[in-house]
């Protein structure tokens, strides 16, 4: 996993818990990194799900909310490094619609080794977008923050609903309606 | 002091974490460097490696520039020409490569307008195919030319334009010559009179024409069955030949073999008589369908059979005909002869075919050649036959020529003439002994008559010698018996001297003058002897013939002496009468006399046919008269009645 990806992450848990959180879940996590992140470097994913799991542990938040606040928090990050792919896109539907065909195969030209989930389109209209999720790390909860973002970011609202289709979550119906 | 200390200890391990992650990253980075040196490396040396290869494919370039057929133009975005290769400078007709102009301004007057929108339309669009164009070079030369022509981009900004031009006068023109030919070729199968049928590979009709259609009964048009299938295979059509299953399977085995086949003979039922070609046509070697063509040869046909009729018939009549026939060639060797000729020569065939012809006729080649080379013409020859038995031959010899009219040979057609000629012969044997006896005839009563004359004078002379010296002694019986001797010897006198003017009439030695018979007749009624009682008349003119006049005279002077002589009437009358009848003038002698019976008419011409035993009558008048009436190529006759008359007719050529 990319290091960017841990990096922010423990940005937002200081933010939101404070250093002493961060300190605390790295010191309860057995993590090979030791913590230490740098955004070019790449980790071991179970250093996220330790971390996630200490995290919800000690503040006794859901790892789904977890994952979706940084969902919504990563989509920020994005916003701020690759803005003019996102100005690219008219409206949410379109975008969400072009992840697995556009934004993740630039996302492989820099990044050859990144893990990506999939995203199939099953529906498309104007207003209502039906896709599967399917990835092994099961942070569906983590592409919803995305999403709620992405709506907010074009002015707009969708209500979106999730169907698993696998229960460990790895491959997930996402049922998005444009309001 | 134990929450700041873990505070402490918080923010060390954090900073121990950053630097951590800073010298991970660091290192990251190192090791992000040194890959990206060695790829600079490597990019280094390809950029060497494409820059060579850049050169290498620059000069081929600049070689194809050169070197390509078709002429290479480069101008920029006016027109004007930036660079050209040598294909170029001679299709515009320039003197070398670098001079100055505008494509423009090649086109002709009339096409400026097109060729700027094309050009126009070149600038919009960036490129433009296929463009015909007809110019004139620098050299004043009128061509028609292809043009490929694109837009040159220099980082999406057009630069120039650069274009590929053929030069398609001959091309066109080809093209035209071809269209027009294969024009010709279609107009030409189209008015044939024989019935075409042109069809592809695949069976389809490429060309029929209207006789096609005719013969064999398509109510299409013709033009209606190209791209169709057409087959005899179909039963309209099958039906309309006799043997219609061998017919098919001949037609079927002709297109498989795919080989060409030239007057294969067809019947129809309805009597006609066909003759079809059949042409494949291979394009090198591959089959590309096939030509059929159909002749009408019904008529010639049946003219071959009535040749052929003619022919026999005349074999029939050459073998069959009494006439012999030979042929000889050139050299006179003997090539034909017929039934007729071997049984007339003796000969059999083998012992004529192939010999020479004057080797067994001996045939002078004086009178055999003709005098004018290939003039029919005929002579007679005399022939030994293989009996040897002599014959004479009339042979009628023609020349024969060949189709080419060439003088092959001389046809010869013999007559045997020998029983003919042997009476012929016997003819002229007897004609000639016939002129000796008349002759010898005619010099005989010319010599006795006149040898008979001096006796008689003598005893005339002797008897008045006696009748004057005994004057006184005889007594009147015997005065009158020697008037009777004396009457007598002047008949005798008359009949000698009548004689002796018949035998003489039949000599040739005649003198022939214009005769005005006007004059002779009356010169005659002068001195003839005539009683008061008896009128002669002359009716009319008569006309000036060509005769002998003593002749002439002796004729009228005997029929009117006659006519005078046996008048028994009272008031006698004798009329002279002539008319013209063309190439004779017919004369006629009436007298109202004594008359002829009818049944003495036949015999009264001939010599001392005497009807009235008259003293002065010898029985020779009319015999001369109708002697000269032959002479002048008349003839004579009579219409007498008994008690009544005679009327004497004669006729005289003018």
């Amino acid at each position: 996993m990319k290091g960017i990806v841990f990096a922010e992450f423990l940005d937002l848990v200081e933010n939101k818990f404070g250093l002493e959180m961060v300190d605390k879940i790295i010191n309860q996590s057995n993590l090979k990194s030791q913590g230490a992140y740098t955004s070019v470097g790449t980790y071991d994913f179970s250093e996220m799900l330790q971390l996630l799991q200490n995290l919800s542990n000690n503040t006794g938040v859901s790892t789904d909310n977890l994952l979706l606040t940084y969902g919504e928090h990563f989509f920020d990050v994005l916003k701020q490094n690759y803005g003019a792919m996102l100005s690219s896109y008219k409206d949410p539907i379109s975008l969400l619609s072009s992840v697995e065909s556009h934004i993740h195969v630039e996302v492989k030209k820099i990044y050859p080794n990144a893990e990506l989930p999939t995203f199939e389109v099953l529906e498309k209209s104007k207003s209502k977008l039906i896709m599967i999720y399917k990835s092994s790390r099961a942070m569906y909860n983590f592409g919803l923050g995305l999403m709620h973002k992405t709506f907010e970011y074009f002015n707009a609202s969708a209500e979106i609903v999730l169907e698993k289709i696998k229960e460990d979550g790895t491959e997930v119906k996402f049922l998005i309606t444009k309001n | 002091m134990t929450q700041n200390k873990n505070k402490i200890e918080i923010l060390e391990r954090a900073l121990m974490r950053e630097r951590a992650a800073r010298k991970e990253a660091e290192k990251i980075l190192e090791q992000k460097s040194a890959e990206l040196y060695d790829t600079n490396q490597k990019l280094e040396k390809s950029f060497l490696e494409l820059e060579v290869l850049y050169d290498k494919t620059d000069s081929q370039l600049q070689g194809v520039f050169e070197n390509i057929v078709d002429a290479y133009v480069i101008m920029d975005l006016m027109g004007n020409i930036l660079k050209m290769n040598d294909a170029a400078v001679d299709l515009l007709g320039f003197d070398n490569a670098n001079e100055n102009f505008n494509l423009l301004e090649f086109p002709i007057p009339e096409e400026v307008e097109r060729v700027s929108r094309a050009f126009k339309g070149l600038l919009k669009d960036g490129s433009i195919t296929d463009f015909l164009v007809k110019i004139i070079t620098k050299k004043n030369e009128d061509k028609l030319i292809h043009i490929n022509a694109s837009i040159v981009y220099d980082q999406g900004i057009p630069v120039a334009a650069q274009g590929i031009v053929r030069d398609i006068t001959k091309a066109k023109e080809a093209e035209k010559q071809l269209i027009e030919s294969e024009n010709r070729l279609k107009a030409l199968m189209l008015s044939q009179k024989n019935a075409v049928l042109l069809k592809d590979e695949n069976r389809k009709i490429v060309l029929a024409n209207d006789k096609f259609c005719h013969l064999f009964g398509i109510e299409q048009n013709p033009s209606e069955l190209i791209g169709e299938y057409f087959s005899f295979n179909d039963e309209k059509f099958k039906s309309l030949f006799e043997k219609s299953d061998s017919f098919l399977d001949r037609t079927n085995d002709i297109m498989e073999a795919r080989e060409g086949v030239l007057d294969d003979e067809l019947h129809m039922e309805n009597g006609k008589i066909l003759e079809r070609d059949y042409i494949p046509i291979y394009d090198e070697e591959v089959y590309k369908g096939h030509l059929w063509t159909y002749r009408d040869v019904t008529l010639r046909k049946k003219y071959d059979k009535t040749i052929e009729n003619q022919r026999q018939k005349y074999r029939g009549i050459i073998t069959n005909m009494q006439l012999g026939l030979l042929e000889v060639d050139m050299n006179g060797k003997i090539v034909m002869v017929n039934q007729s000729f071997v049984e007339m020569s003796g000969y059999d065939y083998d012992e004529l075919i192939g010999k020479l012809g004057d080797r067994f006729f001996s045939i002078d080649d004086t009178i055999s050649k003709p005098k004018i080379e290939g003039e029919s013409f005929t002579f007679e020859i005399k022939f030994e036959n293989k009996d040897a038995e002599e014959k004479y031959w009339l042979v009628s010899r023609g020349p024969n020529y060949n189709l080419n009219e060439e003088l092959v040979g001389n046809i010869l057609v013999y007559l045997d003439i020998t029983d003919k000629k042997a009476l012929e012969l016997q003819k002229e044997r007897l004609l000639s002994q016939l002129g000796k006896s008349n002759d010898e005839l005619q010099e005989y009563a010319h010599i006795v008559s006149h040898d008979l004359k001096s006796p008689l004078r003598s005893i005339n002379a002797l008897l008045s010698w006696l009748k004057e010296d005994n004057q006184d002694k005889f007594d009147n019986v015997s005065n009158q018996n020697i008037a009777l001797i004396e009457t007598t010897l002047e008949k005798m006198d008359q009949l000698i001297s009548d004689v002796l003017d018949y035998s003489s009439i039949g000599s040739e030695d005649k003198e022939e003058t214009n005769v005005d018979l006007n004059i002779l007749v009356s010169d005659l009624i002068g001195f003839l002897y005539k009683p008061d009682h008896v009128e002669i008349e002359v009716v009319n003119n008569l006309p000036v013939i060509m005769g002998d006049r003593t002749k002439l005279q002796q004729l009228f002077q005997n029929l009117m002496s006659n006519a005078i002589k046996f008048i028994d009437k009272e008031k006698g009358f004798v009329k002279i009468n002539a008319e013209d009848i063309g190439t004779h003038f017919r004369f006629s002698i009436e007298d109202n006399g004594i008359g002829i019976d009818e049944k003495h008419h036949a015999k009264i011409f001939k010599v001392f046919q005497s009807i009235n035993k008259r003293e002065d009558s010898t029985g020779i008048g009319l015999s001369i008269v109708k002697k000269i009436v032959d002479l002048h190529q008349g003839e004579i006759w009579l219409n007498s009645k008994l008690n009544e008359g005679t009327t004497f007719f004669f006729t005289l050529k003018k």
